[in-house]
């Protein structure tokens, strides 16, 4: 039998199947935070294009599939290159988006977060460090870790853009936590960055420190930087444990009071909240949490420690990104602007979510040799 | 080469509470949303209704009042109602916001300061902005980038023409109903249905059209067009205001109607006011003299007495009545004429207007025929002007007659009745006998000019016969022609008509002497009356001896109606003289002497 026939035979169903429906409820939340607005023409493709984007970044995710993910590690450094060669880049031909510039443009319709590149090529970088070369003194492993999430934290924090900064905290906690480091090391790292927290917060620009402080307390100013968030904790919570329903009337989103730049891309899990209510959002947060432990799952199984690494460097983006984008909308978190895996609408961070979730797809697959 | 297995499964174990570590950050989450949706949801409802939907009324325009030539005589005009919603204002501007709209508005800061707060949704800040106003300061708020300050649609009552005809316009009050004149009479169809809807709006504050609910149109208010022509108008409050300066009277009123309808061409009365500052107006000033004052109307009421012993048929205008020689006494109470005359007729009572004479026919009349007459003429009841506040008058019933109630009544006294009654009277004979309804409603448009209603001429009731005012009339023109009204006379036209000279009724009973209430009503031309006029002057002040209808009010009559008739172009039945007219004789003679 062809190799390729017996790898696709070999996929992880549950992990398709979740990521599927994920699919499924993007392309629905996406139209249900633009349709009101269909007549404009501008958004009325949005959910059009978002399924033209999952489209093709499932070619992505079949072909890193396929691939062995002991072959993939090798174009971490790479893709990790690639990442902080476009940082660079963005700094002087960069979009800017929310005060922050963090945007390369590619013609008029393909554009890419360069942070999100080089976080991918950092885990898998960090992923082979961290298996390959265990035999290292855990002191060193952590100056090369770091020396790895150093350039593009740095980078991406004079963009500024917080989200991307925040995300390697988790990911690298996760995989230098699982990938043996000693618990003393990993506390004293997180003891000094507290530490750090109070002078980072001095250097963080305006926008960004009232950001970060309107989620204590949303209501001081309700319509300046309170606004969004008062508007999706609102509409979240207007939305009950039914919810208004699908393509209700009388909705935040409908009105703009949740607006419209921002309902489909950042705050979709408000949409979410609104239009189907608490039952809506918890199925959605269950299919992400059976995504995570699926992945887990396949860490567990997974034939080596590169393996095992990988599907936990992912896990720990998928999670970050979860957590702070949803916590963010029922004022949990700061706002930090990062999508929301899958639903959020934008080609490139789904594909760059599929391309980790291929990988993922990858360990289960290649978990055994082939007969 | 494998990795040792130990390091392998610390690595899974650590990957398990990594799973852990998970779960319990989803439970926060989780919780989180059950507090927001399911502990909270219904409140989080409110909120979410309470910032969206706001109901705004659409005011209805209120209907215009025109002229009988589509003059607007008052009309709404566009305006502004600025209100503030506290809650949309940003912290920081707050300072900025009250003072500019203080400055802007002439409000006080520090009452808007008190007022303004966060917590108040909606405060009306001032109504009735013009709308130059309502822009600069949009553009204002705009450069300043503030929000929370809305624009919502008001009007304001405007009446162009200020004092013309201010008694019969009337006005509104400040919420816009109508309480004085054609504006309170006519408020039902003036006023409109205001419309609502409910609105919402996004962050910036515009409204979202896109999502408008529930909503129902203002009806507009229907235009109400009077019967006044306002050159007529003008032309009589032009007269009037001479005649008040000449003479000063206490009040003076005017009245110009079209007999063979009812229609009310003109209608004045004095003192005045101007309807734009309305504010500044004393009580005085607003009555409608025409309808609301009480008088006794002298001698013009023996036309009354005439009509009757006419129309019984009792006597013919030749009939010779002797009249005493200018002295008569009655029941122990001696009559005067001032033209005295021993042997007359019928005709010549009238002429000379002798209260003997007229005494004597109401006597041959007997007290229920003269009380009957009086009423088939429309005293001791309303017109029924679409006018407010029109008063009865007042008629005694013949059982509360004194004795010489008989002889007194035939002149005027003892009866009170309003100016537009003695004109409406005089229009019964000048229109073959018809008492006509007056009518200053010509008819009710929608807002798009289409008809709502239209005001046919009403016959109360035919008052005499036809045949009587045919004997009367030619009377009525030699009052004119060679009796007391000779300065009432208009060059090319033959005018008929009665003066009317009584002393006042003094409030505590009795009479004011040297204190005359002086009035002409007439109508020309007399062959086919087109106008019938009256002009009425309380208390005028005049050298001794010259207070009577026929040298104070006749002449203001006569330069009235010389211009009416020109105004309506009606054809001169009379050749017009080369030299001027008995009016203008009067006053050259009065300005050489």
């Amino acid at each position: 039998m062809n190799p390729y026939l017996q790898k696709l035979f070999r996929f992880n169903w549950v992990l398709l199947a979740l990521m599927l429906t994920l699919c499924a409820c993007s392309v629905l939340a996406i139209y249900s935070a633009t349709f009101m607005r269909e007549s404009t023409s501008y958004l009325a493709q949005s959910a059009r294009k978002q399924t033209i984007y999952i489209a093709a970044s499932m070619v992505v995710f079949v072909a890193v599939s396929l691939t062995d993910y002991r072959w993939i590690k090798w174009g971490g450094l790479p893709m990790y290159i690639m990442g902080v060669a476009l940082l660079v880049l963005c700094k002087f031909i960069g979009k800017t988006h929310y005060g922050a510039k963090s945007w390369i443009e590619f013609g008029s319709s393909f554009s890419l977060q360069p942070s999100q590149l080089a976080i991918l090529g950092g885990i898998m970088i960090i992923a082979v460090l961290l298996s390959e070369y265990r035999r290292l003194h855990p002191m060193l492993k952590l100056l090369l870790c770091g020396l790895i999430a150093g350039p593009p934290c740095l980078l991406v924090a004079a963009q500024p853009q917080l989200g991307g900064v925040i995300v390697w905290g988790p990911v690298m906690l996760a995989m230098l936590f699982v990938g043996g480091i000693p618990i003393r090391y990993l506390l004293a790292i997180i003891l000094s960055v507290i530490s750090i927290l109070p002078i980072a917060a001095h250097m963080l620009k305006d926008f960004q420190f009232k950001r970060l402080t309107t989620f204590l307390n949303p209501d001081a100013d309700p319509l300046g930087a309170g606004w969004t968030i008062t508007q999706s904790m609102t509409a979240i919570g207007s939305g009950g444990l039914r919810g208004k329903g699908f393509k209700a009337h009388g909705t935040l989103v409908e009105q703009d009071l949740l607006p419209k730049s921002i309902a489909h891309t950042d705050f979709i899990f408000s949409v979410i909240g609104e239009a189907y209510g608490f039952r809506g959002a918890l199925l959605l947060l269950c299919i992400f949490a059976a995504l995570l432990v699926t992945i887990l799952y396949i860490a567990y199984q997974a034939k080596d420690q590169l393996g095992l690494m990988l599907c936990i460097g992912v896990t720990g983006l998928l999670f970050t990104h979860i957590y702070m984008n949803a916590g963010m909308t029922v004022s949990l978190t700061p706002i930090a602007g990062l999508p929301l895996p899958i639903i959020s609408y934008g080609g490139t961070f789904v594909m760059i979510i599929m391309f980790a979730l291929g990988i993922v797809q990858s360990v289960w697959i290649h978990r055994k040799t082939l007969r | 080469m494998n990795p040792p297995i130990c390091s392998v499964r610390k690595a899974r174990f650590r990957a398990g509470m990594v799973c852990c570590v998970l779960a319990i950050i989803f439970s926060a989450f989780s919780y989180r949303l059950i507090y927001l949706q399911v502990e909270r949801g219904s409140a989080f409802t409110a909120l979410a209704n309470k910032t969206q939907i706001l109901k705004q009324t659409i005011p209805a325009q209120r209907g215009s009042i025109r002229d009988i030539h589509g003059e607007i005589l008052a009309g709404d005009m566009p305006m502004r109602k600025i209100v503030a919603d506290g809650s949309h204002i940003k912290p920081a501007l707050f300072s900025q916001v009250t003072e500019l709209l203080a400055n802007s508005l002439e409000l006080d800061e520090k009452a808007l300061r008190t007022k303004l707060t966060p917590e108040r949704r909606y405060l009306v800040l001032k109504r009735q902005v013009p709308e130059q106003t309502a822009e600069d300061l949009r553009s204002e708020l705009r450069r300043k980038n503030a929000q929370g300050i809305y624009f919502e649609p008001d009007s304001t009552r405007m009446y162009p023409n200020g004092s013309l005809l201010c008694h019969v316009v009337g006005f509104t009050d400040y919420e816009g109903h109508g309480i004085q004149g054609i504006e309170k009479s006519m408020n039902q169809y003036l006023e409109g249905h205001p419309g609502y809807k409910y609105i919402t709006r996004d962050r910036a504050g515009t409204e979202l059209v896109q999502h408008r609910g529930l909503e129902q149109e203002p009806r507009n208010g229907y235009n109400v067009q009077l019967t006044i022509d306002l050159g007529l108008q003008s032309i009589v409050e032009r007269e009037l205001d001479a005649a008040v300066k000449k003479y000063a009277p206490e009040t003076a009123t005017a009245i110009l109607m079209r007999p063979k309808t009812g229609e009310i061409l003109a209608m004045a009365s004095r003192p005045y006011f101007d309807i734009n500052e309305r504010s500044k107006a004393e009580a005085e000033q607003m009555k409608n003299r025409a309808i609301i004052d009480m008088i006794e109307p002298g001698s013009t009421f023996k036309i009354v007495t005439l009509s009757g012993v006419l129309n019984e048929k009792l006597v013919r205008a030749d009939t010779p009545v002797y009249c005493e020689g200018g002295r008569w006494e009655y029941c122990a109470k001696i009559l005067h004429d001032d033209h005295p005359m021993t042997t007359s007729t019928v005709h010549d009572v009238l002429v000379y207007s002798s209260n003997i004479g007229a005494a004597k026919l109401a006597l041959q009349l007997g007290e229920n025929r003269l009380y009957s007459y009086i009423k088939q003429f429309g005293f001791g009841e309303r017109t029924g002007i679409d006018l407010p506040g029109e008063i009865v008058g007042m008629v005694h019933p013949t059982k509360e007659w004194s004795k010489i109630s008989i002889t007194r009544i035939p002149m005027g006294q003892g009866v009170a009745v309003t100016p537009l009654q003695m004109v409406m009277a005089m229009g019964a004979i000048a229109n073959g006998g018809k008492l006509m309804m007056p009518q200053i409603i010509h008819s009710i448009t929608d807002d798009h000019d289409l008809p709502i209603a239209q005001f046919p001429p009403v016959v109360v009731r035919q008052a005499i016969n036809p045949e009587t005012v045919k004997a009367l009339i030619p009377a009525l023109e030699d009052v004119i022609r060679k009796g007391t009204a000779k300065h009432g006379a208009v060059d090319g036209y033959q005018v008929g008509g009665k003066t009317g000279t009584a002393q006042k009724v003094s409030a505590q009973g009795g009479y004011l002497s040297g204190k005359y209430v002086v009035s002409f009503v007439g109508f020309l031309p007399a062959e086919d009356p087109e106008v019938v006029g009256m002009v009425m002057l309380d208390n005028a002040t005049t050298r001794q001896g010259e207070n009577y209808g026929g040298l104070v009010a006749a002449p203001v009559f006569s330069s009235i109606a010389g211009q009416a008739m020109r105004y309506l172009n009606i054809e001169p039945t009379l050749p017009i003289s080369p030299t001027a007219s008995p009016s203008t004789a009067l006053a050259l003679k009065e300005e050489h002497d």
